[in-house]
């Protein structure tokens, strides 16, 4: 059975379609990447997924439940989008406490949740008298995932994780989603402009490009290969008119 | 979860921007907060005593104060429709979170309640109760007309959030709300209605149980078209507006007048792109009225000997008002990019010198827009000019200086009312040279009859200080230079 379900969906703003996906199935317990270049649509499907925005025309179904009719799928659902979305007044104890009470998990439960985590923060985040607000953006990134991760949600659904981390924090959080993948049925949603962290540890990928899914890859060894492929000559096709306009622009505007 | 959410709010403010500031900001702050909340304690306290004075026919204080009501309720609506809103992204946050959307609804809406414009009418209404009804209708009856009030105050509270929300999608709802308004006063005005006995009428029987029992269900019918309004506008594209497309103006004419011409267009984008730099702007045409309490209606004569000192501070703050407004942040507009600024392929005398133009023409558009006021007194024609050419050559320089020691990020998208970002002790300092000495200067020779020779002197000061321009722009630049690295360090913090 699947536990992410798309159907029919689509989204136009001022009479351009950001966003038409007939249908996308996704397996429980398998983790999916999704690549695209800027503005191919990947932040409007996650917006959709998490009833943030309302499509113009089909539904998203979340383990079944239709997420802009019932609000049960946040029981079973982490997701960090970007650093908006956190409660930049509070301390990061704080943001994970109250995330935790919204879980019904006990104080001694998230202390040992969090102990996984210890090597993750490098001892920045937790203990610290710092709001959210004031902590570096790769922190602040931190914080946001490991808040998702809280309730041991069965989805887990994360906008670019990667981007603003350091080289060895990008690794360490590849290895930690690894190992969850491996040792839970969470299913992950992850979009990534890196594509050889997604190849690494994403059983599936796909490629958004226009808002329409245009390559459903299983992946193998070959898969980085395809997908680098796939953008580079996604640059060539493009090349005589984007030399012509290059040169154009500067002088136009 | 309520609970919880209550407590993140407390926390929040707490915690907001307001309470990390500097001190200088944090007393004048108080002080204005003081200083309001006071008259208005006060004017409750003593409005019985006030209304007996001015209705001494009237047999009641209370119906005085019923027939006032509808007056009240207008201005309240205008007043808050312009400086109050409901931040819903403020509550982003949540949406991902195991919190129903309607307790964040909930919350949105009462912790709207916890703001200035609820507190001030209950400064004067609560006195008022005590004090002026209670003694005429006794004690149940004034605790009916009080609760009866603040139902009043809820209710405008939650129409203007309501009108605000829905004026956001649907732009007719502002104007037919604006309308209403206006041709209420109107009619009011020509006496084709009279507000005083409709609200007379309406608000009469304030007090018993009935008028409390319908206020509370209009106040909860509110409430409630308020919430499911957002339950269906709760999707965050709907929430930001739609960026429009970019109006480009064009000011090819300056652009072509090589990197002076271009910083200086530059510029004036900034100001007519952003929504703090633009209330600027409107302010500086709503001062420009500011003369008429001067000059308007006056008795020439004695205006000229008696308030003369005052016609200066008019006058410098007419002619320079945008000068003044802008300028005090000259340099904090430009904040975001400062190290831009220190990189780019200009010399910076040149940045300053754009900055000068700039601030000389702003000067020359208001000196010409206020020399509409010689139609009440030749005087203001000798006035003005002495006052715009201090403002050309001293203020302006003085303005460039205290630039130099700007530190402070200014977010350009937030408007101007009650916003004190930006704001340090500099600003207050400046106020010295640029408001005290000319009246000092002009004062020296007033208090010996000879107010024309302190005007001739006004602007000799402005020609002279003009004349040394080459010598303060050294002189900036100096002062820049040596500041810049711990300005750049202040713009970058937040």
């Amino acid at each position: 059975m699947s536990i992410i379900s798309v159907k029919n969906l689509s989204k136009s703003y001022n009479g351009e379609t950001v966003l038409n996906i007939p249908q996308l199935e996704i397996e429980a317990g398998k983790s999916f990447g999704l690549v695209g270049n800027n503005g191919a649509g990947k932040t409007t499907l996650y917006r959709c997924l998490l009833d943030l925005i309302q499509p113009d025309q089909g539904e998203v179904l979340l383990n079944g439940v239709p997420v802009a009719k019932d609000e049960s799928w946040k029981n079973f659902t982490g997701s960090f989008i970007d650093e908006g979305f956190l409660i930049d007044y509070l301390t990061a104890d704080e943001y994970f406490k109250f995330i935790a009470k919204l879980h019904d998990i006990s104080q001694e439960d998230l202390a040992q949740g969090l102990k996984k985590y210890e090597e993750f923060f490098k001892g920045e985040i937790l203990g610290r008298k710092k709001y959210i607000r004031d902590l570096s953006k790769g922190n602040q990134k931190k914080v946001g995932i490991v808040g998702a991760l809280i309730g041991n949600p069965s989805i887990l659904i994360l906008d670019e994780p990667f981007a603003n981390l350091d080289p060895s924090t990008q690794f360490q959080l590849r290895d930690q989603l690894k190992t969850l993948d491996e040792q839970t049925d969470i299913t992950m949603l992850i979009s990534s402009h890196d594509l050889g962290h997604v190849t690494e540890f994403c059983q599936r990928i796909v490629i958004l490009d226009h808002g329409q899914l245009v390559k459903d890859i299983h992946t193998t060894s070959e898969t980085l290969k395809e997908l680098e492929d796939f953008f580079v000559n996604k640059v060539r096709d493009a090349a005589p008119s984007s030399e012509a306009s290059a040169t154009v622009t500067p002088t136009e505007k | 979860m309520f609970a919880t959410l209550l407590q993140q709010h407390v926390k929040k403010t707490l915690r907001s921007k307001y309470f990390t500031q500097g001190w200088g900001i944090k007393i004048l702050i108080g002080f204005l907060v003081l200083y309001f909340g006071a008259s208005f304690l006060f004017l409750g306290i003593f409005l019985p005593e006030i209304l007996e004075d001015s209705h001494p026919k009237a047999q009641s204080i209370t119906a005085v104060f019923n027939s006032y009501i509808l007056y009240y309720l207008l201005v309240d609506l205008a007043m808050r429709f312009f400086l109050q809103d409901l931040n819903l992204l403020s509550v982003q946050h949540y949406l991902l979170q195991r919190v129903k959307k309607s307790t964040v609804i909930n919350y949105l809406l009462s912790t709207s309640l916890f703001n200035f414009f609820n507190l001030l009418p209950l400064l004067f209404i609560v006195p008022f109760a005590i004090r002026g009804v209670s003694p005429e209708r006794g004690s149940t009856e004034a605790t009916l007309w009080l609760l009866s009030m603040l139902l009043v105050v809820l209710f405008s509270h939650f129409v203007v959030i309501l009108v605000k929300r829905a004026s956001a999608v649907k732009q007719w709802v502002f104007f037919a709300f604006a309308g209403l308004v206006a041709v209420l006063f109107t009619a009011n005005s020509l006496d084709y209605i009279s507000l005083q006995d409709s609200s007379a009428l309406i608000f009469g029987a304030l007090g018993k149980l009935l008028p409390l029992g319908i206020l509370a269900f209009l106040v909860a019918l509110v409430y409630l078209a308020n919430f499911k309004f957002l339950h269906q506008q709760s999707y965050i594209d709907q929430w930001k507006k739609q960026s429009k497309e970019a109006t480009t103006q064009d000011f090819g004419f300056l652009e072509s007048k090589g990197a002076l011409g271009t910083m200086l267009a530059n510029e004036l984008k900034l100001i007519l792109r952003n929504k703090r730099t633009k209330s600027v702007l409107v302010m500086t045409l709503l001062f420009c009225l500011y003369g008429l309490l001067f000059y308007g209606g006056d008795d020439v004569l004695d205006g000229v000997y008696a308030g003369f000192g005052w016609k200066i501070f008019a006058g410098i703050f007419m002619t320079g008002i945008f000068m003044i407004n802008y300028g005090q942040f000259l340099i904090g507009w430009e904040g975001a990019y400062f190290d831009g600024i220190l990189t780019r392929a200009y010399p910076i005398e040149t940045f300053f010198r754009a900055k000068f133009w700039l601030l000389a023409l702003s000067a020359v558009i208001t000196y010409i827009l206020t020399l509409g006021y010689v139609y009440f007194t030749i005087d203001a024609l000798w006035i003005n000019t002495a006052c715009f050419l201090y403002n050309l050559g001293v203020n302006s320089f003085v303005l460039l200086f205290a630039s130099t020691y700007q530190k402070k990020k200014i977010d350009l998208s937030k408007g101007s009312a009650f916003n004190y970002q930006g704001t340090s002790a500099t600003q207050f300092i400046i106020v010295l040279p640029l408001m005290v000495l000319p009246i000092l200067i002009f004062a020296g020779f007033n208090v010996f009859g000879k107010p024309y020779y302190g005007l001739a002197a006004l602007g000799a000061a402005g020609l002279l200080s003009l004349a040394f321009s080459r010598y303060w722009f050294q002189e900036i630049i100096k002062n820049f230079k040596e500041k810049k690295y711990k300005n750049a360090a202040g713009f970058r913090e937040n």
